[in-house]
């Protein structure tokens, strides 16, 4: 813990990062509180996979300061790590590999967090089978990827592996999602079960930060849009 | 970054020391080439060796001083190590580079062909490789924090590969390792006068070497706060964005 | 004990994809069958020359192999994000860079003990029975020597451009203790036992250079992946 305000599950200060020279992100201030759902918007190139890749650690602020539950982005970087996940784009799984060897390499690699199952049956709606199963193949089963465990990603669909990503983020069950572009390559049931994973984790207490520009996902009832454009961020529309 | 108005000029002292820098270059070159008797065995091209041996050993120290402004960097992250750990790392290749070209003068009159695998040139030549990738590397990452943490990096496997590339290249010629390390110069020894030519020129050669950093840094500071990329972030006006 | 085990992990997931990539595979064990046959052609038909040439060819075929075998390995990772998102995992950098150093280590240990036979066979040159033990132990310590360089710099310039050229630009001006000692290490094995303690002289060259990077390379490698 070092210096951010308590209880905070992301907080960015003056934040700036270069991607091949120039500035992305010229100054970014965020602050979002546990358990609240967050959608961010902006075009093309503005800088949102920059942000996402950015909280998960993958890239070092330039400037600013950024934490994550309080852990600093750059000093305690292992620390803030344990409790996030990221769902890239292209679902972030080893071509030759199977869906079932990549979320055992996942879980293999991945200490069990001591008290996590309490608090996965702790005030959710959803049943609690998939919590106590939680193995890799009943997490295929349940993404709708039984069929795909013992395939390499390799012969996957775009879409089969998104789903792949979303059971690597199931199976974990980091206290941050974040989630870039989760809808795109999905199908419409894919697009759903998406929905339904989002509003369980919020149920769950887990905070989600989605960059997405699609706006018929506003059903979801996230509690901010916001968007990145110029290198800042503000309240969409506003 | 800083006003920058005040220190666009050099400084004084800077212009001073690069005037005695000259004065010494001067007087070395003087007593290395008037002063100095020729040699019993090698005749006047005992002269080169004055300049060649001072311009190696800053070439070797230069490696060093770029190696630790580089872990400086990893260790505080302050952009003006990494600035330091270029400039030292631009003189490391030029004095080396110098060092390959004034061994091969020497070899050429002494044992009639350029290059014999002496290993102090081998071991420069393999440091010359080493500090081009260096360079190459930098090239190629724009991000200005990315290319100084990685360029620190290889400038530390460069700093250690020395000791072991020294081994190799001592051992290369060599039957059997262990029975031939010579690390005192071949057991050369010289006349008092020209130990004495010799350090004025080392003297010389280390200022030149110092002159040439502190303006590289100087220029590298002043091209550091006019960094063009950075006016997108000076100024901007931001707003908190606060989801509780 | 941690690091030990997520290392051990990412070494087999490494592997597994090696074997799975079977094409990529074959043709680097061919490329070095291949480069020891150009190398033949090139050096002309003397015998003596050949014989004497043997070390040396083989440990030029491995290492440029060992550069092959390096990249590939990352390039495998990088191409859907995989290699980011294993990253995210709270698995130290040490831990990758050694569990990705034992796949490459052990693909070249193999590679060099194939390679081995066909090099002596091809340039006429035979290996005493007495000694295969001390080869084995050259074999080890040199390719654990290119692994370590290799997979160091392959991790560097893994998204960099150009980085087919700029791996062996990097890699080999530091690996050149490594050609020194495993080339006259299997030398001096190659004459027999008599030679034998000349051979360990060499090998203790490998051990240093070995032990040195390792613990080098492992705790600056965070400084090279994290972005």
């Amino acid at each position: 813990m070092s210096g951010g305000q308590d209880g905070l599950a992301i907080e960015l200060r003056g934040v700036t990062r270069r991607m091949g020279g120039e500035y992305v992100l010229r100054g970014i201030d965020l602050e979002v509180a546990p358990g609240k759902l967050v959608v961010l918007r902006g075009s093309n190139g503005t800088g949102k996979t920059t942000l996402l890749r950015l909280l998960a650690t993958r890239l070092r602020p330039a400037g600013g300061q950024a934490l994550v539950f309080g852990h600093d982005l750059t000093r305690e970087a292992a620390a803030a790590r344990a409790r996030l996940g990221l769902l890239t784009v292209m679902g972030g799984s080893f071509p030759l590999l199977t869906g079932r060897e990549n979320l055992e390499l996942a879980t293999a690699l991945t200490p069990r967090r001591p008290g996590l199952p309490a608090r996965a049956e702790a005030g959710q709606a959803e049943p609690t089978e998939a919590w106590k199963a939680r193995t890799p193949l009943a997490t295929l089963g349940r993404v709708g990827l039984e069929h795909g465990a013992d395939k390499l990603v390799r012969t996957y669909s775009s879409g089969m592996k998104k789903r792949l990503g979303l059971a690597r983020l199931l199976l974990l069950d980091p206290d941050l999602w974040l989630l870039d572009e989760p809808y795109a390559a999905l199908d419409d049931l894919g697009k759903r079960l998406m929905d339904e994973c989002v509003t369980a984790a919020q149920a769950r207490g887990r905070t989600v930060f989605m960059a997405s520009h699609e706006s018929d996902r506003d059903h979801l009832g996230p509690d901010a849009v916001i968007e990145l454009k110029d290198g800042t961020l503000r309240m969409f529309g506003a | 970054m800083s006003d920058t108005s005040g220190r666009t000029r050099r400084p004084r002292w800077l212009t001073v020391f690069g005037l005695v820098t000259l004065a010494v270059v001067g007087v070395g070159l003087y007593a290395a080439l008037i002063v100095s008797p020729p040699d019993v065995n090698q005749g006047d091209l005992i002269r080169v060796m004055y300049a060649h041996v001072p311009v190696a050993w800053i070439g070797f120290a230069a490696v060093a001083a770029s190696a630790f402004w580089g872990m400086l960097y990893l260790w505080r992250g302050r952009a003006p190590d990494d600035v330091r750990a270029q400039a030292t790392a631009e003189a490391a290749l030029l004095f080396s580079v110098l060092t390959v070209i004034g061994g091969m003068t020497y070899s050429k009159p002494t044992l009639n062909t350029y290059w014999t695998w002496d290993a102090k040139l081998t071991l420069t030549a393999l440091m010359v490789a080493l500090v081009v990738g260096y360079f190459i590397v930098r090239a190629l990452i724009e991000d200005p924090q990315r290319r100084a943490r990685v360029s620190a990096v290889i400038m530390l496997v460069v700093l250690v590969s020395l000791p072991f590339n020294y081994l190799a290249a001592e051992w290369f010629r060599t039957l059997h390792p262990a029975k031939s390390i010579n690390l005192d110069g071949s057991g050369v020894t010289m006349a008092p006068v020209m130990v004495r030519v010799l350090l004025i020129n080392v003297l010389g050669g280390a200022m030149v070497f110092f002159y040439f950093i502190s303006e590289r840094i100087r220029i590298g500071r002043l091209a550091l706060a006019d960094d063009k990329t950075f006016d997108s972030v000076r100024g901007v006006a931001r707003e908190v964005v606060s989801v509780r | 004990m941690n690091d030990l085990i997520a290392a051990l992990t990412v070494a087999r997931k490494d592997f597994r994809q090696e074997l799975r990539s079977r094409a990529t595979t074959v043709a680097t064990l061919f490329f070095s069958a291949i480069t020891l046959v150009m190398m033949a052609f090139g050096l002309g038909r003397d015998p003596e020359l050949m014989r004497s040439a043997a070390p040396g060819v083989l440990w030029v075929a491995l290492a440029f192999a060992g550069v092959i075998a390096a990249a590939q390995s990352f390039q495998a990772d990088l191409e859907e994000g995989a290699f980011e998102q294993l990253l995210l995992l709270p698995v130290s950098r040490a831990a990758v860079y050694l569990g990705k150093l034992a796949a490459s280590w052990l693909y070249l240990f193999v590679l060099g003990a194939l390679m081995l036979p066909i090099a002596l066979g091809l340039y006429g040159a035979d290996a005493p029975a007495s000694t295969w033990w001390l080869l084995g132990l050259v074999l080890l310590l040199g390719t654990l020597g290119l692994a370590l360089i290799a997979t160091f710099y392959a991790g560097l310039t893994a998204n960099l451009q150009a980085r087919e050229a700029l791996l062996p630009v990097l890699m080999f001006p530091v690996i050149v203790p490594i050609m020194l000692g495993a080339v006259r290490a299997t030398e001096a094995a190659l004459m027999g036992s008599a030679d034998a303690p000349l051979a360990l002289s060499w090998v203790q060259l490998l051990g240093g250079f070995d032990l040195v990077y390792l613990v080098v390379c492992a705790s600056i490698f965070h400084f090279v992946v994290d972005d």
